[in-house]
């Protein structure tokens, strides 16, 4: 499904991700983990469209997607929630879904403006597709909250809802379990499972490990923009690189 | 002529120069934009003029009491209205805004103070014209040409060479860390606002016997500075020297040779060009997200 | 239930005030034509609102789309003696003409460069129609523009011009609100809250950023159109950078993104204004302290305070209140 080849990128004199190649493929959960400053975050980014790399190219179903602006990357079917979370803070919950909606729709200036039938149509559809994800972001409660009254937890979840209103083929996930309380994670690795069995390709930053070995297929690990090794969750954590990045690299596994 | 023309664009450039720094130098420290430096200009030459022409005190007394009286307030605006602004959480353009009142409020006031007609600013020098080189050039103007260009060299030392300025430079650069230093950056920024107000009022005593003091002579300048800062590569001292100059000469040539009554027109237009085709300006400054 | 009964009968009562107002101002020609500035107020700053306040883009050039409206209303009329209904369709397309031609360049600068941007926009405007004599009669302005007509029937009394206004405010005001609860209306607002988060969830933030700026200039040049057609003469004087600033005044004091704002901050100062014609020389204090009062203390205007005032009525036993008067709308 996405298909990295030899992505470098760098910012003046420091190489945040270096001439990495990986294959996703489609159907599977995939982890990318790394100590921080690993260059994770980098490549969502790279692969989101935020940056163009200084050199490699990423392709989507075959085709060349790089260096295009994110808008254009998320209406191929490629949807990401944030590390740091990027809500529309001032619109209610309900309306930062249906913003969400927005590729899965084509009303014009001119059908808003006069509210034609087709356009109160896709008006209902969208509010509805949205109460739809909602509900299973479990956040039918708080349709009409302000986005910056939920709790952090909710905020997650309600980004996950946000990009999931997109319809992708391709679900980037930065580090969604970041500030949420064990129950809380328990049930997103549940909802990444359903979301996964939706069809829909996900690739997971997450640097809660029991979380990652629990609900990915496979699992690639940058360290210092390089990627070291590649696996099923059990090689992964066997792997020798990986260990010794991660006892040099001093997270909390 | 073509002498006496470079002449007056170097002298309308450098009072461009002079206001359009204190935009940079506003920017730099805090990031803002004042859109009160015209007004500044002016209050500063109706200052200059009550000093010099009604209490008959010494031309340099005046411009420098007028300078002082310029900084601190500026440094009220910034510590008292901007600070307070900030602190409610008002995003920047709520800052400019502010500006735009306090030039309201400024020339509101002047037309109390000194009423709404053009006054002369009477002569700081015995003769009209002098004669230097077989050219004959007007003393005003040569003064305000080595005012402006004193007060740039001076900022110039200043900012490199006192502790004080170093200070401000360092805290513009990296707020956190200067202040980890040590360094007042309130104060700095405070001070910032409190310069750059202070050289419009100045350069404002300089130009009153040139153009004659009036409560919307600030507008026109203040915009052709601004302009001449953005060209410059905004936040850019130097820059907005080079960028003030720029249209000093532009404006003087283009009356002369090809039409007056649209040399702001082609100013402003040149402006708009600049920004298209290379937004960062001349000196490579960071404008775009 | 029982406060939504309360609230249609506040807003019941407050109709019929407004009316039973509108109708004794109606019997003089003088206040009739108070209520016409309002509208056309109305209009120009609900233009300047879905550009500033719906889309995060701030401008103190619209006095140069309204200067555009009324010019190109104005000079088609009276050179060409085409009908007013007809040259105020014009003039608004010219005006959103240049409000595209300003976008391409503006939707790429941040907020300080876009200030400067559109301050240089206006004031070319203003310096064109001052200098360009032959055209625009210069300083001196045009005189004698001739009424709007329907059906052959000149509209020429105040309170006829007003019931015309009336009608588009109200298509205006219903426009804007269908286009701000619409999927281009929420990519609006969503490039005001976060244009990295939109640009990334599929919305091209440089397309709408440019419709924001069409549509805004639109309005603005059509409430110019208007003006001239009412006031009978245009002059540069009108569309001086003050222009701008009161255009901004007006929306930031009646309520930034709200759908009554731009009426209601025009209403009062529009009021205001008449009623301080004896002490003009304190019009320019006034402005300031307005904005002043409004960056100070209300930051959501008059709107965030009724709004403030419901909530406290409607929450009372709930304790908190939802609306936050202090705070920004960024
Ligand atoms: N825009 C940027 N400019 C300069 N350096 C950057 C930029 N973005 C990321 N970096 C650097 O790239 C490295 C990788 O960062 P990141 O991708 O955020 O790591 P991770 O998400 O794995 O923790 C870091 O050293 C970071 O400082
Ligand atoms: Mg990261």
């Amino acid at each position: 499904m996405l298909t990295l080849q030899n992505i470098t990128i760098k910012f003046g004199g420091l190489t945040a991700v270096n001439e990495v190649t990986a294959a996703i493929e489609t159907g599977v959960i995939f982890g990318l983990i790394g100590p921080n400053g690993a260059g994770k975050t980098t490549l969502f980014n790279i692969i989101s469209g935020v940056y163009a790399p200084t050199s490699g190219t990423v392709l989507f179903n075959d085709q060349n997607i790089t260096g295009l602006p994110p808008y254009k990357i998320n209406a191929l079917g490629i949807s990401r929630t944030y590390q740091n979370i990027n809500l529309f803070s001032k619109m209610s919950v309900l309306e930062n879904v249906m913003v969400g909606c927005h590729t899965q729709s084509d009303s014009g200036i001119f059908a808003s403006v006069l509210r034609t039938k087709a356009q109160q149509i896709e008006e209902n559809t969208i509010k509805r597709k949205s109460i739809e994800i909602l509900e299973f972001m479990n956040l039918a409660d708080k349709v009409n909250y302000t986005a910056s009254n939920l709790s952090y937890g909710e905020q997650r979840r309600l980004e996950i809802a946000r990009a999931l209103a997109s319809a992708p083929k391709m679900l980037l996930l930065d580090e969604p379990a970041a500030g949420m309380n064990g129950r809380e994670k328990e049930e997103l690795s549940e909802t990444i499972r359903k979301i996964n069995a939706k069809g829909i390709t996900i690739l997971l930053v997450e640097h809660d490990m029991k979380l990652v070995m629990n609900v990915t297929h496979q699992i690639c690990v940058l360290n210092y923009g390089k990627k070291i090794a590649f696996g099923d969750p059990e090689q992964i954590q066997k792997d020798e690189n990986v260990i010794a990045a991660y006892l040099g690299g001093g997270i909390d596994v | 002529m073509v002498i006496q023309l470079i002449i007056g664009a170097l002298m309308i450039g450098s009072v461009y120069g002079l206001v359009g720094l204190g935009y940079g130098l506003i920017y730099k420290a805090s990031g803002l934009m004042s859109l009160a430096q015209g007004d500044m200009l002016m209050i500063g030459a109706f200052l200059g003029l009550t000093f010099y022409k009604h209490l008959q005190l010494p031309f340099i007394v005046a411009l420098l009491l007028t300078m002082l009286i310029m900084f601190s307030l500026g440094m009220v605006i910034q510590r008292v209205l901007v600070t307070t602004l900030l602190k409610k959480g008002a995003a920047t353009v709520y800052v400019i805004l502010c500006t735009i009142s306090i030039s309201m409020v400024l020339q509101n006031v002047a037309m109390f103070a000194w009423g709404t007609n053009v006054m002369q600013f009477p002569p700081i020098f015995k003769k009209s014209v002098i004669n230097i080189l077989g050219y004959d050039l007007v003393p005003e103007n040569l003064l305000a040409l080595g005012v402006a260009i004193t007060c740039m060299i001076a900022l110039h030392f200043f900012m490199t060479k006192s502790k004080f300025g170093t200070s401000m430079r360092a805290a513009a650069q990296d707020p956190m860390a200067a202040s980890a230093l040590g360094i007042n950056v309130p104060v700095t920024r405070g001070a910032s606002w409190g310069i750059a107000c202070m050289l419009a009022g100045g350069i404002g005593v300089v130009v009153g016997p040139i153009f004659g003091v009036y409560m919307s002579m600030g507008s026109m300048i203040g915009q052709k500075a601004f302009a001449g800062a953005v060209i410059g590569g905004y936040g850019n001292m130097y820059g907005a020297i080079v960028g003030g100059l720029f249209f000093g000469f532009v404006e003087t040539f283009v009356s002369a040779y090809l039409t007056s009554n649209y040399k702001d027109f082609i100013s402003f237009a040149i402006l708009i060009l600049v920004m298209i085709i290379m937004p960062t300006g001349l000196f490579k400054e960071q404008v775009m997200e | 239930m029982l406060n939504k009964i309360k609230t249609n009968k506040v807003a019941s009562i407050a109709i019929l005030l407004v009316a039973a107002v509108v109708a004794v101002m109606l019997r003089e020609r003088y206040l009739a034509l108070i209520l016409c500035f309002i509208c056309i107020n109305s209009i120009a700053v609900t233009g300047l609102d879905i550009l500033f306040g719906y889309t995060g883009q701030v401008s103190f050039g619209h006095a140069g789309f309204y200067a555009i409206g009324a010019y190109t209303s104005t000079l088609l009329a009276k050179n060409f003696g085409l009908n007013p209904l007809f040259t105020i369709i014009i003039g608004m397309i010219v005006s959103m003409i240049f409000g595209i031609i300003v976008a391409f360049p503006a939707a790429k600068l941040v907020k300080h460069f876009l200030s400067l941007l559109t301050i240089a926009f206006g004031q070319m405007v203003f310096m064109f129609v001052s200098v360009t004599d032959k055209l625009t009669n210069g300083y001196s302005g045009i005189l004698n523009i001739p009424d709007v007509s329907i059906f052959g029937y000149p509209i020429k009394s105040n309170q006829a011009y007003f019931f015309f206004l009336l009608i588009i405010t109200g298509l205006v005001l219903l426009f804007k609100r269908n286009l701000i609860n619409s999927r281009v209306g929420r990519a609006f607002i969503a490039i005001r809250e976060n244009p990295h988060a939109a640009n990334g969830i599929g919305i091209n933030v440089r397309f709408y950023k440019i419709v924001a700026f069409a549509a805004s200039a639109m309005l603005t040049g059509l409430a110019g159109a208007l003006y001239a057609h009412l006031v009978g003469f245009i002059s540069p004087d009108t569309f001086m950078a003050t222009q701008s600033n009161l255009f901004m005044t007006m929306l930031l004091f009646g309520g930034i993104a709200t759908f009554l704002g731009p009426v209601i901050g025009s209403a009062i100062l529009v009021v205001v204004t008449e009623l301080m014609q004896s002490l003009v020389s304190y019009q320019m204090l006034m402005y300031a302290l307005f904005i002043l009062a409004v960056l100070f203390y209300l930051p959501n205007g008059v709107v965030g305070i009724a709004k403030w005032a419901k909530e406290m009525l409607t929450t009372k036993r709930q304790g908190k209140s939802r609306v936050n008067t202090t705070e920004y709308h960024n």
